[in-house]
C-alpha cells in the first residue's frame, strides 16, 4: 500500500495509465499494429465527441483557441465501433483501421497535407477527392490530436518517446523537452538506440560519433528554428533528436557549431518516425478512459525508401 | 563534390570591386527585384575582389577555404546566419553567430546571396546546373520551366543512380517505386512547395528539403490509390549545389582575370 501511495503521487496520471495498461494491451502480431484493450469494465457506447471530449480532459488550462485539434472527416454524434491512433492518417492507415472495424481514426497530423483550408484547392485534388469519399463511404471520423496531445504534462509525444527509449525515469517537469542522462553515452550509441527502438530505417546525423552525450533537447516533429536556436545557445544541449530540421537554420548552426568545437549534435528522425511513438502512447493511454472500446495503434510509418 | 577553379585571361588589366560583380551577376536578368534577400551580408560594396568563390552554403568550413585560397568575396545561394532574411538582431548573443561575423570581418570577407535573380535568371541557373551535371540540359526547354520530358522513359533506379553519381549524394530518401518508368521531371530543388500534383502529373518530382506533412504525404497517398507520381528528396544542399558550380563557371568570363572558383558545401549529414 505504501508503496502505491508513492507511485501514485507526483506523476499519477500517466504512470497510472501505463500500469494499468502494462498487463492488459496485447501485441496483434502484426508488423507496426498494437492493440491496447482494456478488458472488463462494463460496456458502454461512446460518440465521437465523447472520446474527444475525453482525450481533452487531461489537458491543463482552457482549450486553445485556435487549434488544428479539429474534427476532419465524420460527425461529432456518430457511434464510435472502434479507435485507431496514428501520426500520418494515410490511405492505407485508413484502409486498415476499415479492415480492423474501426472508424474513429486519432491523428496527430492533417488528413489532406496541410491545405485543410483551402476549399478551392481540394474541390479539383483528384488524390483529396479519392480521400474525402474513401472516408465517406465507410463513415469514419479523423480527429487531430495535436495541439493538446502537445501541451498535455507531460507532452504525450515527447513523454512516448522518452517511454521507448527507456528515458522517461529522466524526465524532469522543470525542463520538459530535456533530458539529462546518469551517465554519458556516445552519439553512436543514440544513433543506434534511436533507430532501433524508434523503428527508423536510417537517420540523418551531424557530428562526431565518438562525442560524448548526456543532455538532450527533443524537437519532434517540426519545430520553429527561432524557437530551438536559442535554445542551443542557451542550454547547448549534447544532443538535439528532432523530427524534421530545416538544413539552412537549424541544419547549418549545428553544423557550423561542431566546425567550432561546440558540443551539439543532431539527429534528424524524419517527421512521421518521430512522432509515431508519442501516437502509439496515445493508444494506451486512451483505453482505459474508453472501457469496452478497442482502441489500436496504427503505425504509418516512414514515408521514405532511403536509396 | 570536388572544388573547381574557372579564371579567363584579361585582355586589359582590370580590378573589379564587390559592387562591379553584384550588377554583372544581375546583368542578364530582365528585372532586378527590389524585394530580395540578393543582398550583401557582410563586406563592403566598395572592396576590391581579390578572387571569387561560389558555395551553396556559406559555412564556416567554406568561409576558411575562402580565406585559404585568397578570395575575398563568397558569392552563396543560402544564408551565413541561419535564416532567409539575414535577421541577425535575435542571434547577436548566439556564439556561432559571432565568431562567424567576427572571422568574416577580421578577413574581410564580403557574402553576397544570389538567389532570388540566379532563380529568376532564364534559364534558372539552379536548375540549369543540375541538368548539365546529369546530362539532360539537351532534353530542357527553357519555357517549361521546371518540367523536364525525357525523349525516352528511364527507369527511376537508373536515375537515382544517375543523381547520386551526378551530384555526389550518398543517399536519397524515395517515396515511390524504383522499376517506375519516368518520362516527365518536375524539379523543386532547393526548399521549396510542390504545388498542384494533382494538375501537374508528372512521373516524377525531385526536390531538395520540403515539409514532409505536405506533399511528401500527398505522394504517399497518391501511390496508394494509383497515381504513378513519384518523389525523390535530395536534401537542400546538393539539390542546389550544382547550380552554384555552374554559377562560378557561368561568371568566370564577366570577370577577367578573376580567379573563380566554386566550392561545394557539400551535405551536412551523415546517413546512419
Amino acid at each position: 500500500m505504501e508503496k502505491n501511495k508513492l507511485t501514485l503521487s507526483g506523476r499519477r496520471e500517466f504512470l497510472a495509465g501505463v500500469g494499468v495498461l502494462a498487463g492488459a494491451s496485447i501485441i496483434t502480431g502484426l508488423p507496426g499494429i498494437s492493440l491496447a484493450k482494456n478488458f472488463g469494465g462494463a460496456p458502454a457506447t461512446f460518440t465521437v465527441k465523447q472520446v474527444i471530449d475525453i482525450a481533452m480532459s487531461e489537458t491543463p488550462g482552457p482549450p486553445p483557441g485556435r487549434t488544428v485539434d479539429q474534427i476532419r472527416a465524420g460527425s461529432l454524434d456518430q457511434q464510435v465501433t472502434g479507435i485507431v491512433t496514428t501520426t500520418f492518417p494515410t490511405i492505407e492507415v485508413i484502409n486498415k483501421a476499415i479492415k480492423v472495424g474501426a472508424n474513429m481514426i486519432i491523428s496527430h497530423e492533417a488528413a489532406f497535407y496541410n491545405l485543410d483550408d483551402n476549399a478551392a484547392r481540394m474541390k479539383d485534388d483528384d488524390i483529396i477527392k479519392y480521400k474525402t469519399e474513401l472516408l465517406e463511404k465507410n463513415k469514419i471520423a479523423i480527429w487531430r490530436f495535436h495541439d493538446s496531445w502537445h501541451a498535455h504534462k507531460p507532452d504525450g509525444i515527447t513523454w512516448g518517446t522518452l517511454v521507448k527509449l527507456g528515458w522517461e525515469k529522466y524526465y524532469n517537469p522543470a525542463t520538459p523537452k530535456i533530458i539529462t542522462l546518469p551517465n554519458p553515452i556516445t552519439l553512436q550509441q543514440a544513433v543506434t538506440l534511436t533507430k532501433t527502438r524508434l523503428g527508423a530505417p536510417q537517420v540523418r546525423v551531424i557530428g562526431d560519433l565518438k562525442k560524448p552525450v548526456k543532455t538532450i533537447y527533443f524537437t519532434l516533429g517540426s519545430v520553429l528554428s527561432t524557437e530551438v536556436i536559442p535554445i542551443i545557445q542557451s542550454e547547448k544541449p549534447d544532443l538535439i533528436i528532432s523530427g524534421e530540421s530545416r538544413e539552412w537554420e537549424v541544419g547549418l548552426r549545428v553544423q557550423d557549431g561542431v566546425m567550432m568545437g561546440l558540443n551539439t549534435k543532431l539527429i534528424v528522425l524524419g517527421h512521421a518516425i518521430s512522432e509515431e511513438a508519442g501516437m502509439e502512447y496515445a493508444a494506451n493511454w486512451l483505453a482505459p478512459k474508453v472501457q469496452g472500446l478497442k482502441v489500436t495503434h496504427i503505425a504509418a510509418g516512414t514515408p521514405f525508401k532511403y536509396v | 563534390m570536388e572544388i573547381t577553379t574557372y579564371y579567363t585571361e584579361p585582355t586589359a588589366p582590370a580590378t573589379f570591386t564587390v559592387q562591379d560583380v553584384i550588377k554583372l551577376a544581375l546583368s542578364e536578368n530582365e528585372t532586378v527585384r527590389t524585394q530580395t534577400v540578393d543582398k550583401l551580408r557582410s563586406g563592403s560594396p566598395e572592396q576590391v575582389v581579390t578572387g571569387i568563390v561560389t558555395t551553396m552554403f556559406p559555412t564556416m568550413e567554406v568561409i576558411n577555404k575562402t580565406i585559404k585560397a585568397g578570395a575575398n568575396m563568397i558569392i552563396a545561394h543560402e544564408t551565413p546566419f541561419f535564416n532567409n532574411n539575414d535577421e541577425t538582431e535575435w542571434l547577436k548573443d548566439d556564439d556561432v553567430y559571432k565568431y562567424k561575423r567576427d572571422l568574416l570581418e577580421k578577413n574581410k570577407i564580403a557574402i553576397w546571396r544570389f538567389h532570388d535573380h540566379w532563380h529568376g535568371h532564364r534559364p534558372d541557373g539552379i536548375i540549369y546546373g543540375c541538368l548539365l551535371k546529369m546530362g539532360w540540359e539537351k532534353f530542357y526547354k527553357t519555357e517549361d520551366r521546371q518540367l523536364l520530358t525525357l525523349p525516352q522513359p528511364e527507369k527511376l533506379s537508373s536515375i537515382v543512380a544517375r543523381l547520386k553519381k551526378a551530384l555526389d549524394i550518398p543517399s536519397i530518401r524515395l517515396v515511390g517505386n524504383m522499376d517506375a518508368e519516368i518520362k516527365t521531371v518536375f524539379f523543386c530543388l532547393g526548399f521549396t512547395g510542390i504545388g498542384n500534383i494533382s494538375k501537374l502529373k508528372p512521373d516524377l518530382v525531385i526536390n531538395g528539403e520540403t515539409r514532409e506533412t505536405e506533399n511528401t504525404e500527398q505522394i504517399r497517398d497518391g501511390l496508394s490509390m494509383g497515381e504513378k507520381t513519384n518523389l525523390l528528396t535530395l536534401s537542400h544542399s546538393v539539390s542546389e549545389e550544382p547550380g552554384m558550380v555552374y554559377c562560378a563557371q557561368w561568371i568566370a568570363p564577366k570577370v577577367p582575370g578573376v580567379k573563380v572558383t566554386s566550392i561545394p558545401s557539400g551535405t551536412p549529414f551523415q546517413y546512419l
